[in-house]
């Protein structure tokens, strides 16, 4: 019963969001982040009405909260992700040959732009790009983690 | 039983903290990923055994137990890969460092970046024979369609726009 009332909401919360990306121009993490705690919040009324606040109550919260976070992660990783659009570019073209010379490097930079530019990390003043706050506060949280990691740098030379 | 994952994942958590994340085995995402994966199949298992055979369990346990490690294991590999290598986040930071030092952004360091993780990641696809390649031309394999088609489906659902690389 538990797995059912979590399943049966996460999908209603997919099949929702999917109705609302193909009719409002939204990002599409901060939509299903709406649509899926709208759910939950049902999901929760409805676990507390008959369970109260239990161990089945917290499982099907917990386990609704999980379905829809591999979700995020897992569609996150299929628009963003350079192996995933390989995979899908290979799966509608057959067959494509990449050689340095033919394959346009630029236009990955350009994409990931335009996605900084749409969603107000970056803003282009006389043609030349700047970091709005957000941008800046997601840049040093980022750095604060690489270093909390102990990841390598890939293009920094201070620490800004 | 809850309260035991709850423990472990406070304790997993530190030991990352103070031996792990200075470990070289775990800096790779395959490391780290073990890291997180062995655990939570432990987990699993000790619950489905106290569950199943002891009966010592009830199922809203077991269940609340696998996806609160769960939510904290793809929380954690979510962060780690996205500071290991997000090229938006790494172009962010060579906007940021251009603004630093007053000049303008070096989109050629970036296309170089660029350059590099797209070869290393066709090699990564080569190696776990996602992808075939016959004289510079790159196909999918049938465990790579297999993958196309789990992506598409979920591409489809998103309404996402998928980026060409040509």
């Amino acid at each position: 019963m538990i797995v059912i009332y979590s399943a049966l909401f996460f999908s209603i919360s997919v099949i929702v969001h999917s109705i609302v990306q193909r009719y409002i121009k939204c990002n599409s993490v901060i939509s299903f982040a709406i649509i899926s705690s709208f759910f939950g919040l049902i999901l929760f009324w409805k676990s507390y009405l008959e369970f109260f606040i239990s161990i089945q109550s917290l499982s099907i919260l917990f386990s609704y909260f999980f379905m829809c976070e591999l979700y995020i992660f897992f569609f996150t990783l299929i628009m963003s992700s350079i192996s995933a659009n390989l995979i899908l570019d290979l799966g509608f073209n057959k067959k494509i040959k990449i050689s340095n010379e033919i394959t346009n490097y630029e236009k990955m930079v350009d994409a990931r732009v335009a996605r900084l530019l749409n969603n107000k990390f970056l803003i282009e003043i006389d043609g030349i790009l700047k970091t709005t706050n957000k941008g800046r506060v997601l840049n040093k949280t980022f750095l604060y983690l690489k270093k909390f990691f102990r990841h390598k740098n890939l293009i920094c030379k201070k620490n800004l | 039983m809850f309260y035991y994952v709850l423990i472990f994942i406070l304790i997993q958590f530190i030991s990352y903290m103070l031996i792990v994340r200075n470990l070289y085995i775990f800096k790779s995402e395959k490391g780290i990923f073990l890291y997180h994966l062995i655990p939570g199949l432990l987990i699993t298992a000790i619950t489905i055994y106290l569950w199943f055979i002891l009966k010592n369990t009830v199922l809203a346990d077991l269940i609340l137990c696998i996806s609160l490690y769960g939510i904290y294991a793809i929380s954690f590999l979510e962060l780690w890969s996205l500071a290991q290598g997000g090229y938006s986040l790494s172009i962010i930071e060579e906007i940021r460092i251009a603004e630093f030092e007053c000049r303008k952004p070096d989109i050629n360091k970036l296309v170089s970046i660029g350059k590099i993780k797209f070869t290393n990641r066709i090699q990564s696809l080569l190696n776990k024979k996602i992808l075939l390649e016959e004289k510079g031309n790159f196909e999918l394999t049938s465990k790579g369609r297999l993958i196309f088609t789990v992506l598409n489906f979920v591409h489809w659902l998103v309404n996402g726009k998928y980026q060409h690389i040509k």
